[in-house]
Formats: structure tokens, C-alpha cells, sequence
């Protein structure tokens, strides 16, 4: 038995490739029950984790918001703003990481079996706003479970309003929030850009994910079965980062077709932007990314900068 | 002995000042906020969390004052002495069990927590409140085997002894694959003798993942995920609005309003009630909410124009759902979430739909028709104030809708932040302006409060256990297959859909069944040529009546709760409703242009 969770849509690529690595271990294993659960039918990322965790699930598909429930330096990928410029720094870091991380993983009872990603987080607003200054007035979506962050935020003279995914929409709408980073893909999905159609093309933050699966689940597969699981998540990962990419630019264009406002921080207002991220790394670094990961992060980054100058 | 009365005034203190905390945090947050840019720590999640210890030890509460719901005394209420003695038993010594049972799988839950623990505000970890649960069923196992015997030794021994034998059989057990029939025919045995339903439904539910040889506490797990649900704290905070307004003269004030404004009569006590009704649960989101709050007015007030209780119950009871269709209630938000479409064209096309549904309701229910009314003698001719006179006298309880739904819409609270403010609202406006609420009075409100949402959630949360199985199992899947293979045609697959809801609807909860159902059965209803919005208007009208029927038909439950009768007889006072709100919602999936004139006329 094998059975994965996530908050992916049914039928979505995503769902697609985790169809296509349980076909490769059904196939290892000369049957079984493999089974998907997609757009969170076991419940949100922590549920998930959690349901991992007393053995009712054995794998899911999850963004750092459920990661983080299992290792917490996890968070180094997806919640240092604009400390990441490309998907190419993405990928280097993470390939950097990705080693130690996957051991991190294990000591915690699960297994990496692909990486992947889902979009830039960028801000979708009301009001036009390029500045960090012209966002100050307005009521930013935060998630309600991650304390942390919304401290950062206030701290800023930003105002987070915690709510659940699902309430976005009307929030935005009767205007109890003005404001909600979200991916392209996301907004165009959930309809928040017809309420806030102004979207700042800042990649403020990747949305990185992984698949995991229980550390019980993998040692009892077959060394076949582990085996063919494993070249399946190499090659699912693959293919979910170069369709999520593709993705993100297809979502800004059928937005922008039906209204969406795409705004471009000029020269000035992209350093006032990474002033702000430079206020912000103290704040970040040992509160919601452990300090080394964040010496490490940047360390790499530094060094590949370095390297693609030359 | 002492010890237990303790324990006995311990839960409630818990209990109730859980509910305490969910309302002041929540206002403190809005105080705070704007004032110092920082409020308090995480507190939307500590509010949620909150919720659970609520729930467990107002269940224990509820327990105490023998407010369990149950589907009748059933056996136990028989006139031979030996079997009725004997039924009591045996349902007492099973609930016992089960709930030892329960409380293995949620500490085995609770152990996974401890494991990775996450701080939840000020260093807390999660686990802390979540062995609520594990400690909860263990002393409602307590409680349950001390009732069985009358002297004292006894009644420790079965208090220790019979929730041991459950944790036992669950530490034993977990993880094996066991036959699922023996637990049904004892399930359903106990059921007939009087078990509180709570104890039912969650033995099914461990009974269902024992049979596949998945860990039991998916079931603890499934009762946290929703008594944690950020939308939840605004159950017990509406009821709590409710409760105050019933208990003050807030009910004779909006009777003497209805009075000078609908004439009093049994034609204009009706329509007022069931419009009442509607709009109330459209604003509080929740349909049980509405039975707590109005309850009280209502009945009293149909009975005096000539209502036997009976229908009374039934039409406060049925119209109650009626209000999801009318806009801003939750259920039609979520929906227009899920299925993508815009929630302004959702809230048009639900106002057409809700009026035919509440005219079937009154027109076929038969609670227009004089010649089933008791005849009244008018007791006392009641001071005939004048309208204006009337509307002074009751202007805080008008204003009340007004506070829970003008903060939400105009975005100045969340839809937490507004419950509490109405429940704040309704405690300063009796306490000071009226003078009716006394301190004494706030603190026995607030532990009826937590003992009707206690044992409301905890049949919620076993409830959600049985859908996660149903999840788990890939159930809803197969059916949809099914559906879509033997209907060739629109009209019958209409009529069907609105039957499977009816049934679906009675299995799940509300929010489950919209998250679930609605993208499995989308696909089908637009392969049919069904407009998404349409299908959202059936989806809704039908699952609205599906809150009058049991298992996980919450208006039942909340007015055996609110009325003080059995299930049985709640259950046969909405029959007729039922039958005429099937009829209304077969009308509604029939004619599309109920849900899509409206939105077409006023531009998408
Ligand atoms: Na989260
Ligand atoms: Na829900």
C-alpha cells in the first residue's frame, strides 16, 4: 500500500507525474495499492505531514509551508526574499543543498524522492504600487499558521491580516486586504487577480517543493522497487520545474488578456526594494532560517555570482 | 467523592474559560493592532486551538448534566426492569470502552506530535493542548463506567477498568487488519440502547480503519484537523450571542416587534419565523447557530399563535438551513472558492433559489394551513405598542445582525473578529444598556455554551473521522464513476444528484462534502451541459436539507440540544419539511433560470 497526499489539483501536471512514479513502483514491486489523494482531500500541508507521520500516509508532495513542518532549515529556499534573482540561482543553491538537506530529511524519518517548484511569488495588489513604500497603507494576506512571519511584517509598519487560503478572495473583495503575494499560477487559478489586478514583476520569493515519503515506507519497498522510484522522482522533478516555469509565464499572459496590470520597479524603486530585503535578512537569519542555512545560502550565491562574472 | 465534584467544577472552569479566552483574544487583537502594530502572539491559531479544549471538557460538561445526544433512551427506556436496567448497562460499559479506545488513538497522535514539537505562541508547544484529547476521553471514559454501578467500590472498579480495557485493545490492535462486522452489529446495538451517538460514530470510524489495517488515530487526527479549523471559533462565539440574547428579554422584546409588525397571527408568525430564520443563518454562516439563537424567540412565539411545539420544532429546525443560499453565508463562499467562480455572480444567484425554497417550505410543509393549528385562547389581550414603540424597545437586537454582518463585509474583522464582537455586543448591550445579564447569569451562559458546543464538536469531529475513511477508501470516486455510467440522460441525472446529495449530505459534514464532492461532481454536471453556477445553487439547496437528517445532520443535534428532546422526535417534526424542501430543490435543478437570471441581469 502507498498513499500520497497533497494540495495539488486533480489532474494537474503534478498529479500526472505522481501517477507516473507509482506506475514505476507498481511495476518494481509486481503490484500494489497506489493511491493519490490531490487538492488536499487528506487536509492542508501540515495535515498531511501529520497523517504521514502516524503511518496513515505514506508519501506527499508538499511546498516549504508543509517541509518546514518536518525540517525547518528547509525554509532557506523559499523564505529569504529576493535573495534569489533566476531559476538558474535556484537550481544552483539547491543543488548546493540539496545533499545535506535530503540527510536532514532522513534523520527526521523521510525520504527525498524529487524536487520541484511552483512559480515566483509576486504581490497582486488593488491599488497600482511599484515602492515598498507605496505597499506600507495596505492590509497584506499572510497565512495564519506562520507567526513568525506576520512579526516581521508588523515590525516593517506592514500590515498582515492571518486567514486561510480559501478566504482570500472575499477578503480581497469586501477589502478587509488590499494586498496577497501569491504565484501567477495560483491567482490566476483562485481568480484573486480580477479583485487585485495590479501585479508587481518583482520575483519576490520561489515557491519550492519536494516529495516525500516515509523513511518505514521506503525501507520497506524492494532495492527494485527503490530503485525505480527513485530515477521516477529524478525524472518527475524534472519535468515539474520546466512546466512550472513555463506555467508562471502562460498564467501573466492569459491574466494580462483579461485585465491584469503588470507593473516593472524602475531603477529606483528596485534599490529601495533591496534595501528593504537587506533590513529584513537580520530579522530572517536565526528566526525563520536557522543561521548556518543562511550562511550557507548566501555563501553559494556569492561564489556563483562571482563565478558567472568572470 | 469530593475529588470528582472537583474534577466535575474543574472541566467546566476549563471549558468555559476557554471560551472566555476565544472571545476576549480576539478583540484584544483588534484593540491592539492598530494601536501598537503588534497584538497577540500567533492568535488566530491560539484561538482555534482554543477550540479543542473547549470541546473536550464542554463534552465532559455536557456529560455531567446527562446532555449527551443520543438517538433516544432507546431499550433503556423500556417498562421490564431487567432489560431496560440491562440496555443502560450495556450502552454505558461500551461508550466506556470506545472511549478508552479513543483515547489510546489520540495519545498515540499526541506521541507523534511530541516528536517534532512546533511552538504554537509564547514557546508553547502544539502537543500541550492536544493531549486535551487523550485526557478528555479518558475521563469521559471515567465518567461514563463510575455511572454503571450504584456503590462505591464498584463504581471505581468499572470506571477504572472498562476505558483500561479500550486503551488495552487499542495499543493491542492498532495497525491489524480485524473483520469490521462485529463492531457494527455491537455498534448498532448500543445505538438502540441509549449510547451517545458521539461514542457511535467514532467507533464506526476506528472500526472502518481497523478493517483496512490503517493507524486508528487518523480518527483522533481527523477530530483535531476540525475542531481547529480557522473558521470553527465562530461557532461557539455566535452561539454564545445566541444564548444571551435567549436568555434576557431580548425575546420578549423582538416577539412584541414581530407582533406590532407581522399582526401576531399564525400566517404572519410563520413567514416571519421562517424569514427570520434564513437571514440569521445566511449571516452567522452556521444553520445550528440559528436554532441556538432563535430558538427561544421563536418557539415560544409560534406556540402562542396556535403552533402545537411539535410543528414549532420542525419549522424553526428546517428553516434554519434554509439560509446558506442567501449570501454572506460561509457554505455559498466556499463553494464559489472551489468550483472558480466569481462570488458576486454566487451571491445573486443564490436569492431567487433561497425565497422559492422557503415558499415550498411554508406552502408544502403546511405551515400556512389554519386547520392544523391548535386553537388559541387568547390569554391575555398583550399590550399593543405601537410599531415605532416596538422597534425602540428592541433596537440592540435588531442592531445585532447588523455588528456580525457589517464588520465582515466592510473588512473591518475577520469572520473570527466579528463573532466575538457580536458576542461582546450582545453581553454589554444586556449587561448595560437592558441591565437583564448579571455576572452570575454571564458565567452560566457561558458553561451552557460549552457544553452544547462540546457535545456538537465531538460528534463533528467523529463524524470527520468517518468522511476522512470515506477519503481514505476512495468511496466518493467510485460512486461518481458509477452515477455517470448509468445516466445517459440530463433530467434523470438531475433528480439523482439531488437524491445522492441528500444522502451524501447526511453522511458528511457541510465544508467536507463542498471540498470533496464539489470537484468530483463538477466535471460530471458540466459534461451534462449544467452552468457552474447552477450546479453550485442544487449543490447547496441540497445539501442544506441534508442538515435534517442524522448522522451528520447538525440541525437535529442542535435542537434535541436547544428543545430538550430526543432525536426521535426532532427527527419525525422535520419530516414534513423535509419532504416539501426536496420538492423546492427538485424545482431549483429543474429550472435554471432561478440561479442564473438574476447574475445575467445584473452583468457577471
Ligand atoms: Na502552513
Ligand atoms: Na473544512
Amino acid at each position: 500500500q502507498f498513499r500520497i497526499g497533497t494540495l495539488v489539483p486533480k489532474n494537474s501536471l503534478y498529479h500526472r507525474q505522481l501517477m507516473e512514479i507509482g506506475e514505476a513502483w507498481r511495476k518494481a514491486e509486481g503490484g500494489g495499492k497506489y493511491l493519490v489523494y490531490p487538492d488536499g482531500s487528506q487536509g492542508g500541508e501540515t495535515d498531511i505531514v501529520r497523517r504521514m507521520r502516524i503511518g496513515q500516509l505514506q508519501g506527499g508532495l508538499l511546498s516549504v509551508a508543509g517541509l518546514e513542518a518536518i525540517e525547518p532549515s528547509i525554509a532557506a529556499l523559499q523564505l529569504m526574499p529576493l535573495m534569489f534573482r533566476s531559476w538558474d540561482e535556484v537550481d544552483h543553491v539547491r543543488e548546493k543543498l540539496r545533499a545535506g538537506m535530503e540527510k536532514k530529511f532522513l534523520a527526521k524519518g523521510f525520504v527525498v524522492l524529487a524536487w520541484g517548484d511552483a512559480g515566483w511569488v509576486r504581490f497582486f495588489s488593488k491599488q497600482p504600487a511599484a515602492a515598498p513604500a507605496d505597499y506600507r497603507g495596505m492590509k497584506f494576506f499572510a497565512w495564519g499558521s506562520e507567526a513568525a512571519q506576520q512579526e516581521i511584517m508588523k515590525s516593517l509598519g506592514y500590515t498582515p491580516v492571518p486567514l486561510e487560503v480559501s478566504d482570500i478572495l472575499p477578503a480581497i473583495q469586501t477589502g478587509m486586504i488590499n494586498a496577497v503575494p501569491s504565484t501567477p499560477y495560483f491567482a490566476l487559478a483562485t481568480q484573486i487577480y480580477t479583485s487585485a489586478p495590479y501585479m508587481l514583476d518583482l520575483n519576490w520569493a520561489p515557491i519550492v517543493g519536494a516529495l516525500v515519503i516515509t523513511r518505514k515506507a521506503w525501507d520497506e519497498m524492494s532495492p527494485a522497487a527503490q530503485k525505480a522510484v527513485q530515477a521516477a522522482g529524478v525524472q518527475a522533478g524534472d519535468k515539474m520545474r520546466v512546466q512550472a516555469r513555463k506555467e508562471v509565464d502562460e498564467a501573466v499572459e492569459a491574466m494580462k488578456k483579461r485585465g491584469l496590470i503588470v507593473t516593472t520597479p524602475n531603477a529606483e524603486q528596485m534599490k529601495a526594494w533591496r534595501e528593504l530585503a537587506d533590513k529584513l535578512y537580520p530579522q530572517i537569519r536565526g528566526k525563520l532560517v536557522p543561521a548556518d542555512t543562511f550562511d550557507e545560502v548566501v555563501g553559494h550565491l556569492e561564489s556563483y555570482r562571482a563565478g558567472k562574472g568572470k | 467523592m469530593t475529588l470528582l465534584r472537583g474534577l466535575g467544577r474543574f472541566d467546566a472552569w476549563l471549558a468555559a474559560g476557554a471560551l472566555a479566552l476565544m472571545l476576549l483574544i480576539p478583540l484584544a487583537e483588534i484593540v491592539l493592532r492598530p494601536l501598537f502594530g503588534r497584538g497577540v502572539e500567533n492568535a488566530p491559531v491560539l484561538v482555534q486551538h482554543l477550540g479543542l479544549v473547549l470541546a473536550m471538557f464542554g463534552a465532559l460538561v455536557a456529560e455531567r448534566s446527562g446532555h449527551l445526544t443520543s438517538l433516544g433512551a432507546g431499550l433503556a427506556a423500556v417498562e421490564h426492569p431487567h432489560l431496560s436496567r440491562f440496555a443502560k448497562f450495556f450502552a454505558g460499559a461500551s461508550s466506556a470502552v470506545i472511549c478508552g479506545l479513543l483515547a489510546q488513538a489520540s495519545w498515540t497522535f499526541v506521541i507523534s506530535e511530541m516528536e517534532a514539537p512546533r511552538p504554537l505562541a509564547y514557546g508553547i508547544p502544539g502537543w500541550v493542548i492536544q493531549a486535551a484529547m487523550p485526557a478528555g476521553f479518558l475521563l469521559l471514559g471515567l465518567r461514563l463506567g463510575s455511572r454503571l454501578a450504584e456503590a462505591w467500590p464498584w463504581r471505581i472498579v468499572a470506571a477504572l477498568l472498562l476505558p483500561l480495557l479500550g486503551w488495552l485493545g487499542a495499543a493491542y490492535f492498532d495497525g491489524e487488519t480485524l473483520p469490521l462486522w462485529p463492531f457494527v452489529v455491537w455498534l448498532v446495538a448500543i445505538l438502540f440502547c441509549g449510547a451517545p451517538i458521539f461514542a457511535v460514530l467514532g467507533g464506526l470510524a476506528l472500526a472502518l480503519f481497523w478493517q483496512e489495517g490503517q493507524p486508528l488515530a487518523a480518527v483522533p487526527l481527523s477530530h483535531y484537523q476540525i475542531t481547529v479549523n480557522p473558521s470553527l471559533p465562530a461557532l461557539p462565539l455566535f452561539t454564545l450571542a445566541g444564548l444571551i440574547f435567549a436568555r434576557t428579554g431580548a425575546a420578549g422584546r423582538l416577539g412584541t416587534l414581530f407582533t406590532a409588525l407581522f399582526g401576531g397571527g399564525a400566517l404572519g408568525t410563520a413567514v416571519a419565523a421562517a424569514l427570520l430564520c434564513s437571514f440569521f443563518t445566511a449571516l452567522t454562516g452556521g444553520s445550528g447557530v440559528t436554532i441556538l439563537a432563535l430558538g427561544g424567540l421563536l418557539l415560544p412565539l409560534l406556540t402562542r399563535a396556535g403552533f402545537p411545539e411539535r410543528r414549532g420544532i420542525g419549522l424553526v429546525t428546517s428553516a434554519s438551513a434554509l439560509g446558506v443560499l442567501l449570501a454572506p453565508s460561509v457554505p455559498l463562499i466556499m463553494y464559489a472558492i472551489i468550483a472558480k467562480v466569481p462570488i458576486n455572480t454566487m451571491f445573486l444567484a443564490g436569492v431567487l433559489p433561497a425565497l422559492v425554497m422557503v415558499a415550498f417550505l411554508l406552502l408544502a410543509g403546511g405551515f400556512l394551513r389554519r386547520d392544523l393549528l391548535a386553537p388559541v385562547a387568547p390569554v391575555e389581550a398583550p399590550v399593543r405598542l405601537s410599531r415605532r414603540r416596538a422597534i425602540l424597545a428592541a433596537k440592540w437586537e435588531i442592531l445585532a445582525p447588523l455588528v456580525a454582518i457589517g464588520s465582515m463585509v466592510s473588512g473591518l474583522a475577520t469572520p473570527m473578529e466579528s463573532a466575538a464582537l457580536t458576542a461582546a455586543y450582545a453581553i454589554l448591550t444586556q449587561m448595560v444598556a437592558h441591565r437583564e445579564l448579571d455576572l452570575r447569569g454571564l458565567g452560566s451562559t457561558l458553561v451552557d455554551c460549552v457544553q452544547i458546543i462540546g457535545g456538537i464538536m465531538l460528534i463533528l469531529g467523529m463524524a470527520l473521522g468517518l468522511t476522512n475513511f470515506l477519503v481514505d477508501a476512495g468511496i466518493p470516486d467510485l460512486a461518481v464513476d458509477w452515477v455517470q455510467s448509468v445516466l445517459p440522460n440530463k433530467y434523470y441525472f438531475l433528480v439523482v444528484l439531488v437524491l445522492f446529495l441528500l444522502v451524501a449530505g447526511a453522511l458528511m459534514e457541510i465544508y467536507a462534502a463542498i471540498v470533496v464532492l464539489v470537484p468530483l461532481l463538477l466535471p460530471v454536471a458540466l459534461a451534462y451541459g449544467i452552468d457552474p453556477v447552477h450546479f453550485g445553487v442544487i449543490f447547496l439547496a441540497s445539501i442544506e436539507i441534508a442538515f435534517l437528517f442524522p448522522p451528520a445532520g447538525l440541525n437535529i443535534y442542535f435542537a434535541s440540544a436547544m428543545f430538550r428532546k430526543p432525536l426521535r422526535y426532532v427527527a419525525a417534526s422535520v419530516l414534513p419539511a423535509v419532504g416539501a424542501m426536496f420538492l423546492g430543490a427538485l424545482c431549483i435543478s429543474l429550472l435554471p433560470f432561478l440561479a442564473t437570471w438574476l447574475p445575467d441581469l445584473l452583468g457577471r
